[in-house]
C-alpha cells in the first residue's frame, strides 16, 4: 500500500499529540484533573495513527507508553515526581521516533516491513538479504544500518561499515557525516545506484555489531546527505481559509491575464481597468500569503512549561510559570530562530534568577518563586517578556567587572545607567564570564541571546530591581517578509527605517538640530555622514529611533510618509552593508535599502 | 591445525587476559610484544595468522606499526584494542589497514567474534 501520502498528516498531527502527552502529564503532578486520561488517550490515538502508516517504532513506543499509563489508572492521587520524570522521558522517545521518521519515512516503513515478514531482527551475520528497491530515477540507493544497542564505539563501527562498504558500492555519503564523534541511532548509507545487495550485505555485516542492514530507495522528499531538512520544518499547518484563498487569487490572475493579453491586442483599451483589479487582487494575495507564515505563539509557548519544570527539578527550586498571550500571532521564521532563547532566559530565570527556597523564606518572599512568559502586542510587532521575581542583577558587580575588564574606566562606570550596564552584560565574551554569572547571578549566554533577537530584526532589553526581579524583553516585527517603515531621504537617496524601532518623527525648523521627546533632548545625528551619502544639507526632519531602550535621534533630508514595504534579504556579505538589513522595492520598481537602527545605533555609541 | 596469534600490549595483564580467552578458542599464541618495535619484528619472524594490537604502547606506538606491518604485508589481519574514548585513533588504524577492534574492558564473546570476522 502507498502510504507515504499520509505522511505530512501523520507528522503534523502527531506533533500536536506529541505536544498535548508533554502538557498532561505535567498536570499528573498536580493531580489536575483529566489530565491522566487526555495523556493515555494522547498516547492510544498516536499509536494507531503510526501503526496505520507503518511507523513500527513510534507505534511500539506509544504503545508502552500506553500500558504504563494504564497501570496508573488504578492508582490515586497526583504522581510523584519521578513517575512523571519517567513519563516525560518516554515522551522524549517517542519523539526522537517520530522525528527519525520524518527523516527518512521511506527506510522506517521498510523496516516496518521487514520486522512484520520475518519477525525478530536476527543477530547472527548472514540474514536473507532485503529485497533490492530500485530507484524510480535510478540516482541513489539509501542503506540503514542498525546496530546492537550495546555497541561500543559505534563511531568507529560504523567508518568500519563505511569502508567495507566502498569496497562494494560507490558510498556518496553517510549521516551521521562526523563518525569520528559517538552517535546514537542507526547509520544511513548513500550510494550510487543498484549495488549488488547480497555482497553489500556481506560486507557490512561482516564490519560487526550489525543488527539489521536495510537497502532501499531513496526518500522521495530528495533529502540529500548534505542538507536534511530537519524534520520539525519540513510540514507546516495552515488554516483551509487560506489554501483557498491563494487558489482562487491564482485563478483570478490568470483570468485577468486573459483579459490583459486582450486589451494589448486591442491596442491597450481596457488595459487600465485591469490594471487596477491586479493591483487590489496582489494587495489580498499578500496579506494572504503573510497570513501563511503567521502561527500562534502557544506553538512554542506550550514547549515551556516542560522546559522549566525540568529546570526547576535539577535546581532543587520550586517554580511557577505564568504563561500569558499564547494567542498572538508571528512569522514561523522568527518563531523559529526565537525558541531557543527563549528557552535560554526562562532556564537561566530558574537557575540565576530565582533564590532558592530557603533563601527566599528568609527574605520574606513566597517559597515559589515565579516565572512569567507574556507576550503583547505592541507598535506593529510584538513584545514578549521573560520575568522573573528573584533576586534580580548586582548592578555594582557588573561595573566593578566592566573596570576589570577594561570596559570602562571607575569614572565612566560610575556614571552608566542600569540599562548601560546590561548591554554590557549581552556583550559577546563579558557575560560568559563565569564570575559575572556568580556575582550577578545572571549573564550566561546573553549575547547569543541578543544576536538571535537582532538578526531576526528585534531588539533586546533588560530591566533589574534588586531583590525583585528581572524583565527581559525581547521586541520583535511581526514578520520577516513585510515591515512597516518611515521612508526618509537622506542625500539624493531613500531609505527606509522599520517602525519597530522609531518612537517619534519630527520637522525640524532651520537650523534646528534637538528635539524633546518625554522630557528629554536629543541632538539629531546625520544620517547622510553615517551612510556616507553626500548629504544634500537640508536636514529638515529627525526620526527618533528606539533601539532597547536607547534612543538616538537621526538627522534627515526629508520625511517621505510610512508604507508597508516588503523586505528581500541580501546575499552579499554582510560586511559591504554594515548598515543596512535588508532591500525592499519602491513603488517605482527600483531598490532602496532597509536601515538596521541597531546596528546604526552601535556606529553611534 | 591451531591458528596463531601474536599478541600486542605493554601491559602484561591485558596480554595475559587476552592470551587466556584466545587459547580457550583453540588459538596458539605464538609471540607476545611490549612495543611497537617489537610487533614489527616479531611479526617478520613468526607470520602469525592474526595479531591483535593495543593502541598506547611505548616508543613506536600500536598505529605506526599496523603501517609497517600493512606495508610489508597487506594482507596482514590485525585487531586493534582500543579503550573507550579512542575514537580517533581507532579510525587511524582502520585507514592505516586494520581489520576490526575490540573495546577494553573486554568481553571474551566479542574478542571471539571479532576474531572470527577477521579471519572470517
Amino acid at each position: 500500500m502507498e502510504l507515504s501520502r499520509y505522511h505530512e498528516l501523520f507528522f503534523s498531527e502527531a506533533a500536536s499529540y506529541l505536544g498535548e502527552l508533554n502538557r498532561e502529564l505535567l498536570g499528573l503532578e498536580t493531580d489536575a484533573p483529566g489530565a491522566l486520561e487526555a495523556a493515555f488517550r494522547a498516547a492510544h490515538t498516536l499509536k494507531g495513527m503510526a501503526a496505520s502508516v507503518g511507523f513500527s517504532r513510534v507505534a511500539s513506543l506509544a504503545h508502552a507508553l500506553e500500558d504504563r499509563l494504564a497501570e496508573l489508572r488504578s492508582g490515586e492521587g497526583a504522581v510523584a515526581p519521578e513517575t512523571v520524570d519517567a513519563l516525560l522521558e518516554s515522551v522524549d522517545g517517542l519523539e526522537g521516533a517520530v522525528a527519525a521518521a520524518a527523516e527518512r519515512p521511506a527506510a522506517e516503513e521498510r523496516v516496518a516491513e521487514r520486522r512484520v515478514a520475518e519477525g525478530p531482527p536476527p543477530h547472527a551475520p548472514g540474514a536473507t538479504p532485503a529485497a533490492p528497491m530500485a530507484t524510480p530515477d535510478g540516482t541513489h540507493t539509501v542503506v540503514r544500518v542498525a546496530f546492537r544497542p550495546d555497541t561500543p564505539l559505534r563511531g568507529v563501527r560504523a567508518t568500519l561499515v563505511v569502508r567495507f562498504a566502498r569496497e562494494v558500492a560507490a558510498v556518496l555519503g553517510h549521516a551521521p557525516e562526523d563518525l569520528a564523534a559517538d552517535f546514537e541511532g542507526d547509520l544511513i548509507l548513500f550510494l550510487g545506484a543498484e549495488p549488488d545487495v547480497a555482497r553489500l550485505e556481506a560486507v557490512i555485516r561482516s564490519a560487526g555489531e550489525v543488527e539489521t542492514v536495510v537497502v532501499g530507495e531513496a526518500p522521495a522528499s530528495g533529502a540529500s546527505p548534505e542538507s536534511p531538512v530537519p524534520a520539525t520544518q519540513r510540514f507546516v499547518r495552515v488554516e483551509r481559509r487560506h489554501v483557498m484563498a491563494l487558489a482562487d487569487a491564482v485563478g483570478e490572475l490568470t483570468a485577468l491575464h486573459g483579459h490583459l493579453e486582450r486589451a494589448v491586442a486591442a491596442g491597450g483599451a481596457g488595459a487600465g481597468e485591469a490594471l487596477d483589479r491586479m493591483r487590489r487582487l496582489l494587495v489580498d494575495l499578500q496579506g494572504t500569503a503573510l497570513a501563511v507564515r503567521l502561527v500562534p505563539l502557544a506553538e512554542v509557548f506550550d514547549r515551556f512549561p516542560r522546559v522549566v519544570r525540568d529546570a526547576a527539578r535539577t535546581a532543587g527550586k520550586a517554580v511557577d510559570l505564568r504563561v500569558e498571550g499564547g494567542e498572538i500571532e508571528l512569522d514561523r521564521l522568527i518563531l523559529d530562530e526565537l525558541t531557543e532563547p527563549l528557552m535560554h532566559l526562562l532556564r537561566n530565570a530558574v537557575d540565576h534568577g530565582l533564590e532558592p527556597p530557603e533563601r527566599r523564606a528568609e527574605l520574606g518572599k513566597p517559597s515559589r518563586g515565579r516565572v512569567t512568559l507574556a507576550a503583547r502586542r505592541e507598535r506593529g510587532g510584538v513584545v514578549v517578556t521573560v520575568a522573573d521575581d528573584g533576586r534580580g542583577v548586582d548592578l555594582d558587580a557588573v561595573r566593578r567587572r566592566a573596570v576589570d575588564a577594561g570596559a570602562a574606566t571607575e569614572d565612566e562606570a560610575a556614571r552608566w545607567s542600569p540599562a548601560e550596564l546590561l548591554a554590557i552584560l549581552s556583550r559577546p565574551g563579558f557575560s560568559a564570564a563565569e564570575r559575572v554569572s556568580e556575582l550577578s547571578g545572571r549573564g550566561v549566554g546573553l549575547d547569543v541571546v541578543a544576536t538571535r533577537v537582532r538578526g531576526v530584526g528585534g531588539a533586546f532589553e533588560m530591566r533589574t530591581e534588586g531583590g525583585r526581579g528581572t524583565t527581559f524583553s525581547v521586541r520583535l516585527p511581526v514578520t520577516l517578509a513585510l515591515a512597516d517603515a518611515v521612508w526618509v531621504a537622506v542625500g539624493g537617496e531613500r531609505f527606509a527605517i522599520p517602525l519597530t524601532h522609531v518612537a517619534e518623527v519630527r520637522s525640524l525648523s532651520r537650523r534646528q538640530r534637538t528635539i524633546r521627546f518625554e522630557g528629554e533632548s536629543y541632538r539629531a545625528v546625520d544620517l547622510g555622514v553615517l551612510l556616507d551619502v553626500p548629504s544634500a544639507g537640508a536636514g529638515r526632519a529627525a526620526v527618533l529611533v528606539d533601539v532597547a531602550g536607547r534612543r538616538s535621534a537621526y538627522l534627515v533630508d526629508a520625511l517621505l510618509g510610512h508604507e508597508r514595504i516588503v523586505v528581500k534579504e541580501f546575499d552579499v556579505p554582510r560586511e559591504a552593508h554594515t548598515l543596512v538589513s535588508a532591500a525592499t522595492l519602491r513603488a517605482d520598481g527600483r531598490p532602496a535599502l532597509v536601515l538596521d537602527p541597531a546596528a546604526v545605533e552601535s556606529e553611534i555609541s | 591445525m591451531a591458528r596463531t596469534v601474536l599478541i600486542c600490549d605493554d601491559a602484561i595483564f591485558m596480554r595475559t587476559m587476552l592470551g587466556d580467552i584466545l587459547r580457550q578458542a583453540s588459538f596458539e599464541v605464538v609471540g607476545e610484544a611490549s612495543s611497537g618495535d617489537e610487533a614489527v619484528q616479531l611479526f617478520r619472524e613468526l607470520k602469525p595468522d592474526l595479531v591483535t594490537m593495543d593502541i598506547v604502547m611505548p616508543g613506536k606506538d600500536g598505529i605506526e606499526a599496523v603501517r609497517e606491518i600493512i606495508r610489508e604485508a597487506p594482507e596482514a589481519k590485525i585487531l586493534m584494542c582500543s579503550a573507550m574514548g579512542q575514537q580517533a585513533l581507532v579510525i587511524e588504524a582502520i585507514e592505516a589497514g586494520a581489520r576490526d577492534f575490540v573495546v577494553k574492558p573486554f568481553q571474551p564473546s566479542r574478542v571471539l567474534e571479532a576474531v572470527q570476522r577477521v579471519l572470517g
